[in-house]
């Protein structure tokens, strides 16, 4: 079955490049684009296949200016480890690929 | 952004650790309770949580649980009080639960985020994707695999709803209907958006059926406070697969002081087996290669996964072959 993906590129919104305006960011000298996804933000970064993921959600927490461990960051439907990086979770095999970051959730009731 | 540029932005701090205050607090709810309860049966169940107290180390992750768990030692300390319970709590008791139904359980727990994420990916995070279109992942997600190849009857769905509230979806593969369970309000129907995203889901999965909903099977006493969704979740869900004492408000306490000793002894267990584990490792172990999916049968022994040889519906091997 063919899959269907956003197309990034073509996107209307502007990627975000925390704090820079540039072009969409592309695979350049064996990067891989990652795309981390927050309701309707976008926040495309480049990293290297042997990078732990640590690195990119400190980024990611200092563009958004969130308290460390505020979010949890899921691709494919499973829970990224700080100490893994792409190539342990076959991130480089798919164009584009896209981790998508979620809010703690807390209930009790009032 | 480029990760391996220079760059001189600060990493975020790590927070104070919060272990030392909720130590505290839990110790004086846990010496109220062992000093002023009437059954003596709730009197010991502190005594336990305290002596549990003493050997319980600060901010260690309990890595007891699968591993999209991340509970900690820390984080397990809000049983013991009033803190409203987080998807942590709620992901780290069903996991338990799913562990001691033991590996060739027909039951599966989908996580608290499932179904943000289902919708995430079904309307996209700006709206700009077609939501009528089949749920197709570009691999299979977690669960998928097992609801496909008809190894579940039943998939419990956690549902945070209102931003402050746990609810529970249960599935009925076999029966092929969906309950709601909502432990404040037991008439209330379910949210419409996280229905459709679940019947969204559950059609891609198994096409051609219609997904009507049912009354809960769960049974439990109307929760009256403010702060025991979390808790009534975990035991009545418990209550229901494993046997565990149903929830009451009455004995709102002894829940939350069963779970932080089933959390916290299992995780204990874990740990000397792992140690045992550990002590006898050969040395030179003979690499084996490991099948993409093992499962269970009735005598126990592993079988090999291969899609490509089981009898699956034209639609559905078609999905699992991505």
């Amino acid at each position: 079955m063919k899959e269907q993906k956003p197309d990034v590129s073509s996107s209307q919104e502007a990627p975000q490049d925390l704090g820079s305006q540039e072009t969409p960011l592309k695979r350049t000298d064996g990067k891989i684009q990652v795309t981390i996804a927050f309701h309707d933000q976008k926040t495309k970064l480049l990293m290297n296949p042997t990078t732990q993921f640590s690195k990119v959600f400190a980024k990611f927490y200092a563009a958004t200016n969130a308290q460390a461990g505020t979010y949890k960051f899921i691709y494919n439907g499973i829970r990224i480890e700080p100490t893994s990086k792409p190539l342990d979770i076959e991130m480089g095999d798919e164009d584009d690929p896209e981790i998508m970051a979620v809010l703690e959730q807390v209930g009790g009731s009032v | 952004m480029d990760l391996d540029a220079p760059d001189s932005a600060a990493t975020p701090s790590t927070p104070p650790s919060a272990f030392p205050g909720l130590n505290h607090a839990a110790r004086l709810w846990l010496d109220k309770i062992a000093i002023s309860a009437t059954a003596t049966s709730t009197a010991t169940l502190a005594r336990r949580c305290l002596t549990a107290l003493t050997t319980l180390p600060s901010d260690v992750r309990m890595e007891c649980f699968n591993r999209n768990v991340h509970l900690s030692t820390t984080l397990c300390l809000e049983f013991l009080g009033c803190s409203w319970m987080r998807d942590e709590h709620v992901n780290a008791g069903f996991d338990l639960v799913a562990q001691q139904l033991g590996p060739t359980s027909r039951v599966s727990f989908m996580l608290c985020w499932h179904l943000d994420i289902l919708h995430g990916f079904r309307y996209g995070h700006d709206g700009t994707r077609d939501p009528f279109r089949t749920y197709n992942p570009s691999r299979p997600r977690y669960g998928d695999r097992a609801i496909c190849l008809g190894y579940v009857d039943r998939v419990f769905v956690p549902a945070h709803v209102n931003g402050n509230h746990w609810t529970l979806f249960i599935v009925d593969i076999r029966q092929v209907s969906i309950s709601y369970f909502d432990p404040m309000h037991p008439d209330a129907l379910p949210p419409a958006d996280k229905l459709s995203d679940l019947r969204w889901w559950l059609t891609g999965l198994l096409p051609g059926r219609l997904w009507p909903t049912v009354p809960t099977p769960v049974v439990a006493q109307v929760q009256s406070d403010g702060s025991s969704c979390g808790v009534v979740l975990l035991s009545s869900v418990a209550s229901l697969l494993l046997g565990y004492p149903q929830w009451t408000q009455d004995t709102w306490r002894e829940h939350r002081m069963e779970w932080f000793l089933r959390l916290t002894e299992f995780w204990h267990e874990d740990n000397l087996l792992s140690i045992e584990a550990s002590d006898s490792v050969d040395e030179n172990p003979t690499p084996v290669e490991e099948p993409d999916m093992a499962v269970l049968n009735d005598s126990n022994d592993p079988l090999e996964f291969d899609a490509d040889k089981l009898d699956i519906p034209e639609e559905t091997s078609q999905f699992l072959r991505l």
